[in-house]
């Protein structure tokens, strides 16, 4: 093949896919800024010399803490490209078959596949790095006022830059490895064909439904009695993989009855709202069930770390004066070594909540963005063949909408009810470091969520917007 | 009593990027009468689809009226045009155009879901609809569990339901094997037979024979029009094959 035809090709896939790959690059850059900030935070010496009076105790704990961040920002990262990617590529097997159906063999395409990670890691590396050293600035101010320590000079840490361009090196190369496989699975016509040939209704499971809610039952029973904080500690993870489960069983198994059921009634389901609406959730839920039940978790994740660090960073004030007046012998200079032993500690805690918050939230929310408009390519022809049928632009607005907002809302719901059941447990546990306003923990969670819902919504419009352009751009 | 009037027809595309134009309905006129059996020959490029879409409201002509039902098709604002397209016209594709999350019954009922109609009226114009089909035992099947004359008959049901003035076909028999052609065209035959306006637009002469007219489209004009008078299928297949014949090798025009 020509020389710099394979370039060309590939950043003309990207182009013409840029619905799908302008939030792919925006989302690693990101991961890779975030990437930095952590690893800069955790390698700067600014945060440690600069305060003689930090004991290496403090240091360390911070260190800790920042480098347990970055070690679960890049698996998540890893883990987070490798499904958006995944999008992607289904999206572009038709194309890939249309190439080899003109006579491009398996290792040219290999070759437009390179091109194309190349420019993707190239983008990622120069933006997210750069975007990155910028919010460590940022973040570091921050974290600094937490910790209660003076603001520091810029400056850029070669190492994590290293760390960064490292980790996702490696991504970029896995990801490149797993498109070359799926490659060989690639048979031209057969790549052509339509993504969906028919598939059965899915049937109603009460079987697992039952269980489910049992189970679900019992965790939120557990969760609400307590009334012991060790007992607490002990029992935690215990409810914790008791709702996990309750949460898998319901949204894939309960979803799928629960649109059945309503198909059954016949006056509910042959009604212009309803009709088409529940008939591709049935379907819809049987396939997102998995993924819409990870949104949950990760969200109720998400709420609980961002209520709980909160607390104690707020709390720990009480904590210091309550710790003070049980052992009234201490001297000013060990006080004010605990004081920095609690802040360097509860401050770095908070500051982590905050970031992965941050990114667990952009995940989650561009998780169900993808969802959605991938599934809009695949409806389109669906509606089309609706609007022959006599369906009006309006209906298919409305009928999208309601889709969409069950979509989002139903796991923000039900992280919400986990959230409110998990309150007790969590706020015993609390009480073990030394937490005594309760009014604090519920504000801060309560803001939390509130925070949570309105990203939410607006995710949701701009989700519903893109999807309906999809579907009813496309000639009839 | 006349169904459909079209005069004067024109219809010009311009290509994305400016510059050239393409005229892909020159001048079509013709007339439909109520129970009339109409077949559209064409070749590729004679403006088939593109009338076909003006005729189902799905497209705007540059000039020339259709009419009807008395009512002028581009006189019907963007936002009604669905509903029109509801209420007065079915639609019968060569693919079909069922969709697969939906069983049979539930894909003949949608339009009249989208109408707002009555579980009950459903029911009471499903029932003898499907048993005059032939598919009263299938309708709780999926697409995907039936053969394709099956799928077609759905689509029939589907588009014959709202009670349209006229059945417009797209290459109806063109995704079927011949058996299921000869079964498909006997359909058509019947449903006109009592009482059904239908236009089909077709490139098999096999499928032209049942009409009781069939024009020649050419490039983007009526070229040509046959009407059956008293011939047998066989006679009229002749006729039809003859002048189409005549058609592609550039004979005279009528």
């Amino acid at each position: 093949m020509k020389a710099g035809f394979s370039p060309k090709l590939a950043l003309l896939g990207i182009k013409k896919n840029a619905r799908l790959y302008v939030p792919y690059l925006l989302s690693c850059a990101f991961m890779a800024a975030v990437l930095y900030v952590i690893a800069f935070l955790a390698s700067t010496p600014a945060l440690y010399v600069i305060n003689g009076k930090i004991n290496g105790a403090g240091t360390t704990t911070i260190q800790l803490v920042m480098s347990l961040g970055s070690g679960v920002i890049s698996v998540f990262a890893a883990l987070f490209l490798f499904y958006t990617n995944s999008f992607l590529l289904r999206r572009r097997k038709k194309e890939f078959g249309l190439y080899s159906v003109l006579g491009m063999d398996r290792g040219a395409l290999g070759t437009i596949l390179f091109w194309e990670t190349l420019m993707a890691a190239a983008f990622t590396l120069v933006a997210g790095l750069g975007f990155g050293v910028l919010l460590s600035y940022l973040s570091q101010a921050v974290l600094l006022r937490l910790l209660g320590l003076p603001a520091v000079a810029f400056s850029v840490s070669i190492s994590a830059l290293r760390q960064c361009a490292v980790t996702f090196a490696v991504i970029f190369a896995l990801l490149y490895v797993r498109g070359v496989l799926s490659l060989r699975h690639a048979q031209g016509a057969a790549l052509l064909k339509s993504e969906n040939v028919g598939e059965k209704p899915p049937k109603s499971q009460w079987l697992l439904v039952i269980p489910g809610i049992a189970l679900l039952l019992g965790a939120y029973y557990i969760a609400a009695t307590i009334k012991d904080p060790v007992a607490a500690i002990l029992l935690f993870f215990v409810v914790v993989i008791m709702v996990v489960l309750a949460t898998y069983l319901l949204f894939i198994s309960g979803s799928v009855t629960l649109c059945r059921t309503l198909q059954k009634s016949e006056a509910f389901y042959y009604k212009k709202r309803n009709f088409v609406s529940l008939s591709s959730l049935t379907y819809r839920m049987k396939r997102n069930g998995a993924g819409l039940a990870s949104i949950c978790i990760l969200s109720t994740m998400v709420l609980v770390m961002l209520a709980s660090t909160a607390s104690l960073y707020f709390g720990a004030e009480d904590a210091i004066s309550a710790l003070a007046s049980q052992n009234p012998y201490w001297q000013a200079d060990e006080m004010a070594a605990i004081r920095a032993e609690f802040f360097s500690l509860y401050g770095s805690l908070f500051f982590l909540g905050i970031l992965l918050s941050v990114v667990f939230l952009f995940a989650t929310l561009l998780m169900l963005y993808y969802k959605q408009v991938v599934e809009g390519y695949e409806d389109a022809s669906r509606f089309a063949i609706m609007q022959r049928v006599g369906m009006t632009k309006r209906d298919i607005r409305e009928s999208v909408n309601a889709q969409m907002l069950l979509v989002f809302l139903l796991p923000l719901a039900a992280a919400a009810l986990h959230l409110a059941f998990a309150q007790p447990m969590v706020w015993q546990i609390l009480q073990l470091f030394g937490i005594q306003n309760l009014t604090l923990f519920l504000g801060v969670t309560g803001a939390a969520l509130l925070v949570f819902a309105l990203l939410y919504c607006a995710m949701y419009r701009l989700t519903s917007n893109a999807y309906c352009r999809i579907v009813s751009t496309r000639s009839i | 009593m006349q169904i459909l009037t079209v005069s004067g027809l024109q219809k010009t595309y311009t290509t994305r990027f400016g510059g050239s134009k393409v005229q892909a309905l020159k001048n079509v006129s013709f007339t439909v009468e109520g129970g009339e059996y109409v077949a559209i020959m064409g070749e590729s490029g004679s403006g088939k689809t593109t009338l076909l879409n003006i005729l189902a409201a799905l497209d705007k002509p540059s000039g020339g009226t259709v009419l009807l039902g008395g009512k002028n098709l581009s006189e019907i604002p963007e936002e009604t045009a669905a509903a029109f397209r509801r209420d007065n016209l079915g639609f019968v594709f060569q693919d079909f155009s069922l969709l697969d999350t939906f069983s049979l019954e539930d894909n003949i009922c949608l339009p009249l879901v989208l109408a707002g109609k009555s579980r009950t009226e459903m029911r009471d114009r499903l029932a003898p609809l499907a048993r005059g089909l032939g598919i009263e035992t299938l309708l709780k099947k999926y697409p995907y569990e039936v053969s394709g004359g099956q799928k077609q008959r759905a689509a029939v049901a589907r588009a014959l339901i709202t009670r349209p003035q006229i059945l417009l076909a797209d290459e109806p028999t063109g995704a079927l094997d011949s058996r299921s052609t000869d079964e498909l065209l006997k359909l058509f035959a019947e449903i006109n037979h009592a009482g059904q306006t239908v236009v089909m637009v077709t490139h098999s002469v096999r499928a032209a024979s049942c009409a009781s007219r069939v024009l020649f489209l050419r490039d983007g004009e009526v070229s040509l029009e046959l009407t059956r008078g008293k011939d047998t299928d066989a006679q009229f297949y002749q006729r039809i094959a003859d002048a189409q014949t005549q058609q592609q090798t550039g004979g005279e025009r009528a």
